[in-house]
């Protein structure tokens, strides 16, 4: 395996169109944020390295497009993801609404047991707000995913969303091998299995 | 007879009185008596008696004496006869009664002549006096008249003077003082008049001034404004009617206002329209023409000629007073706003053109045109500054700079046509172009960006005909477009159309700020359109371009570089536009000898290299990143069923950012992306089977499925959305490289699977199946298969041994599965050397291509 990294994770965020999935991952991977707005075609990704428990994690993102047209392309990415971001606009109900959506998109392409977090993005637009977040709370956590609210503008929680991303994906892969290490490393491939599970299936 | 001989004594009695009636006198009287009508015969006698003698006693004497004489004689007679005596006696008595009653008569006669004698010499005496009377009335009479006369041109000459006529009274006071006034020279009131002809002369002169200098006041300077507000009024109308003319004959669209053309064309009302005399107006000038001929007749014209030009002078001080004060306090902030700045310059315009009028209806009597300019050149001077402020003031204010552009231009239209000399006027109708340009260029950037920020980096579609030709009418690229089915989607995004959109604006509103009053310097004006419109393509348009193209956003990038595309293409367009374009407006200012030349198509290509390099580097970024997280495992010894998701996520995406992100490059780039890309990937598989210790078999063909794969992407990459710009002959050109890219790849696999160097040996079968493969390749493939069966070998050996020893499982791996070891340079490297290599082999070196 390559010896730069520990772990190599690839994530997807999808979403509706407009809610800032782009943002979140250009202020993730790059700490930048631009206030144009650009619709992805069909998908981009970035990578970035973040250092977990000591380990070192290599977090291939996917930034998917939002919007209908490109929806038989971005569907194409969900398989061998290891954790998927759902991202909605706390300024736009509607957003919020299609979530349930989202979930079935996963459920229908990505690979069954995929981690699973909840954003609700643009938080900094407080007098805009019109998903409240007990609402968001409520509704992740009766579905058993993490949530969060972030903002990609003001650099609020975004860290944090892909390292808790990150941690589950983590901690799901330590409980189902838990002796996958080799020379003290944990290693997956891109068929979202490390390198044990390979040999013994994960997530 | 006997009446002759008493006739003769009489006579002799007569002549014997002491100084008594004379002989003649005598005769007279007796002559008289003897007539029968002697009383009336005896008058003049008596007259004659009274005017000699003043006294009938001498007569009466005579008479006397006759009237004795007479008696003697009858006495003689009658003694001689007294018959007759006797008989005479009754008829003397009767005549001595006869005669004492004449003399009686006589007497009283006598008595009444005496009185009627003194009466007329009274009466004469005062027939004298009255004579004497009449001719000194007569006298008195002329004097009367010499002195009402004079009183009379006197007075003339005041009601002249209080008439304002100082011309005719003072040719009045000339005619008065050249009156005949002998006979009342030594009058007193004369002596007055005369001695006051020089006060009155004096007070005319000064009357002349005063009246002169009221006109200034009264007559020009508080009609200032209105004059001049009336001469931009002609101005504005000629402009307008000229304009009209120029669109009905599109021969005369060349020609400005003031031209010589456009003043023989130009309509008489315009044309001789007296901004001094007019419906408005009415400003005479006899005062001027008073004033001169005043002073020509006093033979001090030149006085006059001072004291107009000083008054023009202070005239002049007063209007640009505040103009002064500003300058000497430094504060050249004048004028609040356009408004005020009109004001002045009406004044100002109203000055310079009735001083140019009077000085011509004056024919330069009174003034030279010199001095006329020289005026004007002195205000000028001192206004400039302070204009220059209040348009450096407005530079930030396109309307506001339009304003001026017509209150600055008008004014220099009418002075022009003064025949003033409008250079220094006319730099700042230049700067006032050239801050309105730069105030376009930034309102311009101020849309351009707030549309970039707006835009949505994708292809226009437009969803009707309508939509369409909207499109193709603002747009300056031409394309064509033949399919007729809605909708249809462009290459470039919304922003290119709209800029499209907006450079025009700028172009026509440039065009239209200098339609009117720029009639100079042509070529200049040229070349700062030129400049500007280079500014608004490079300063704005390019440099947004230029930093979109180094964005992280591949959907900005590749949109931004279609974009860059069409703009660069535009540049020529834009360059024919501006010179070749038979839009009136532009019509207007072209110049067959100075066609502009855009500079921006240099800059243009540079911009789209380094963006074609910008793509290259973020496609080779993406691609660098995406083979990092490619992972072959080469021991592998299980064969897959289909590609890993690493080379599928790859693929994927590497069709999409062809097909969707890139699908409208220009073909030049979008081939050689392909190429670059793909050869790259070549590249980086070929690394990873060097950097591989072991392979396997399985992962060989592990191998084959991943490259099958990605060769399947291959067709649908290379399909194009064609439009004009692409060209056939490049397309398939590229497929046809693309088809090849992988042939190396496949002779490794292809020797990998046979498993040895057998094959490669053969001269024939190596120039066939493996050309690509280098010797020391060739080697170096095999062996790590045989290495790999080498371990096993010797692991199972170790294992048996193990096994034998019953020694436990070793805690270390033994090798890492599925580590690729890339060189940082993306090229394969190689432990071999030549010396190693060479001895390995001994068959004959093959030549390559």
């Amino acid at each position: 395996m390559n010896n730069e990294y520990d772990y190599l994770f690839k994530l997807l965020l999808i979403g509706d169109s407009g809610v800032g999935k782009s943002c979140l991952l250009l202020r993730f991977a790059e700490d930048t944020y631009t206030q144009d707005y650009i619709s992805t075609i069909g998908v981009d990704f970035k990578i970035r390295t973040i250092e977990l428990d000591g380990k070192t994690i290599k977090l291939q993102i996917w930034d998917t497009a939002g919007q209908e047209r490109f929806r038989t392309i971005t569907s194409s990415y969900y398989r061998g993801a290891h954790g998927i971001i759902i991202v909605y606009d706390v300024t736009d109900q509607e957003s919020f609404n299609n979530v349930n959506q989202w979930l079935q998109e996963i459920d229908r392409y990505a690979t069954s047991g995929v981690m699973k977090l909840l954003v609700g993005n643009k938080c900094d637009l407080t007098d805009k707000k019109v998903v409240d977040y007990a609402v968001a709370k409520e509704y992740a956590d009766s579905r058993g995913i993490k949530f969060l609210e972030t903002s990609a503008s003001e650099s609020t929680n975004v860290e944090q969303a892909f390292i808790v991303m990150s941690k589950q994906i983590k901690a799901q892969m330590a409980n189902s091998q838990p002796a996958n290490t080799s020379n003290g490393k944990a290693s997956v491939n891109l068929s979202g299995t490390s390198v044990n599970a390979q040999q013994g299936g994960c997530c | 007879m006997s009446h002759q001989a008493s006739n003769g004594n009489v006579k002799q009695q007569l002549n014997n009185q002491d100084g008594g009636t004379t002989t003649k006198d005598y005769s007279l009287i007796q002559y008289a008596l003897g007539s029968d009508d002697y009383l009336d015969k005896f008058v003049p006698i008596l007259k004659a008696e009274l005017l000699s003698k003043k006294s009938l006693d001498g007569l009466i004497r005579d008479l006397n004496d006759i009237s004795k004489n007479k008696e003697e004689t009858l006495e003689g007679i009658s003694f001689n006869s007294v018959d007759d005596l006797a008989n005479s006696m009754d008829t003397i008595s009767n005549i001595v009664q006869s005669s004492s009653d004449l003399s009686q008569e006589i007497m009283s006669i006598n008595s009444e002549l005496s009185k009627t004698g003194i009466e007329l010499t009274e009466k004469k005496r005062l027939a004298l006096d009255y004579k004497r009377l009449y001719n000194k009335i007569n006298e008195t009479e002329a004097t009367i008249n010499s002195c009402l006369d004079m009183l009379d041109k006197m007075n003339k000459v005041l009601d002249l003077v209080e008439a304002k006529e100082f011309y005719k009274a003072l040719m009045n006071l000339n005619l008065l003082s050249r009156s005949h006034i002998e006979n009342i020279e030594n009058f007193e009131f004369t002596k007055r008049i005369y001695n006051s002809i020089p006060a009155i002369k004096n007070v005319i002169i000064d009357e002349t001034l005063n009246q002169l200098i009221r006109w200034f006041n009264i007559s020009l300077e508080k009609n200032l404004t209105t004059i001049g507000e009336l001469l931009f009024e002609n101005f504005n109308t000629i402009n307008q009617v000229w304009s009209d003319k120029q669109l009905e004959d599109l021969n005369l669209i060349r020609f400005k206002i003031n031209s010589p053309i456009e003043k023989t064309l130009r309509l008489e009302e315009f044309k001789f329209f007296d901004p001094l005399r007019n419906d408005e107006v009415q400003i005479d000038l006899d005062p001027i023409y008073h004033s001169i001929l005043v002073f020509q007749s006093i033979n001090e014209f030149d006085r006059l000629k001072d004291d107009f030009s000083n008054e023009l002078l202070r005239k002049r001080d007063r209007l640009i007073y505040p103009i002064k004060d500003a300058l000497a306090s430094n504060n050249l902030d004048l004028f609040a706003n356009n408004d005020s700045l009109k004001v002045v310059i009406f004044s100002l315009t109203a000055f310079f053109v009735a001083d140019r009028l009077i000085t011509a209806k004056t024919e330069y009597l009174l003034r030279s045109k010199k001095q006329s300019d020289d005026l004007f050149e002195s205000v000028i001077s001192k206004f400039i500054p302070i204009l220059r402020r209040h348009i450096e003031k407005n530079k930030h204010d396109g309307q506001k700079l339009k304003e001026l552009n017509n209150i600055i231009g008008l004014f220099i239209q009418v002075l022009e046509n003064y025949d003033f000399n409008i250079d220094p006027l006319y730099q700042q109708l230049m700067y006032l172009f050239e801050l309105y340009v730069e105030t376009s260029i930034d309102t311009f950037k101020n849309d351009y960006l707030s549309l970039a920020a707006e835009e949505n980096p994708q292809p226009l579609t437009v969803q009707n005909e309508s939509q369409l030709k909207t499109i193709q009418s603002c747009c300056f690229y031409v394309f064509r477009t033949n399919k007729v089915t809605f909708p249809i989607t462009f290459p470039f995004s919304v922003i290119y159309a709209a800029t499209c959109s907006s450079l025009r604006d700028f172009i026509r509103n440039i065009y239209e700020f200098l339609s009117l009053y720029y009639n100079h310097k042509t070529s200049t004006l040229l070349r700062i359109i030129g400049n500007s419109v280079d500014q608004v393509l490079i300063g704005t348009i390019l440099k947004d371009l230029d930093q979109k193209i180094n964005s992280e956003y591949k959907e900005i990038v590749a949109q931004n570089l279609i974009n860059l595309e069409f703009f660069s293409n535009s540049v020529i367009e834009i360059e024919k536009y501006l010179n070749f374009s038979s839009d009136p407006l532009i019509l207007k200012l072209r110049s067959p000898s100075s066609l502009i030349k855009l500079r921006t198509e240099a800059e243009f290509r540079r911009v789209r290299t380094k963006a074609e390099e910008g793509m290259f580097e973020l496609v080779d970024s993406k691609t660098g990143m995406l083979f990092e997280m490619l992972e072959f495992d080469w021991e592998s010894k299980e064969v897959n069923d289909e590609p890993s998701i690493g080379i599928k996520d790859m693929s994927l995406f590497l069709k999409n950012i062809f097909m969707l992100d890139f699908s409208h490059l220009p073909y030049s780039i979008k081939s050689l992306l392909l190429i670059r890309t793909f050869d790259k990937l070549v590249t980086f598989l070929k690394t990873s089977i060097f950097q591989a210790q072991f392979i396997t078999a399985e992962s060989v063909k592990n191998f084959e499925i991943d490259i099958n794969y990605i060769e399947t992407i291959i067709p649908s990459l290379t399909q194009e959305s064609r439009d004009e710009r692409q060209l056939v002959n490049e397309n398939e050109s590229s497929n046809l490289t693309l088809e090849t890219i992988f042939s190396g790849l496949k002779q490794i696999i292809e020797l990998l699977k046979e498993g040895n160097l057998e094959g490669y040996k053969e001269d024939k079968g190596r120039m066939r199946k493996y050309n690509s493969i280098r010797p020391e390749e060739a080697i170096e493939l095999v062996q790590k298969l045989e290495d790999y069966q080498n371990l096993m070998r010797e692991m199972e050996i170790n294992e048996a041994t193990e096994r034998s020893n019953g020694d436990g499982i070793d805690d270390e791996p033994t090798r890492t599965l599925f580590s690729i070891k890339r060189a940082s340079t993306g090229t394969t490297t190689y432990n071999n050397s030549p010396a190693k290599i060479s001895s390995m082999f001994s068959f004959k070196k093959p030549s390559y291509g």
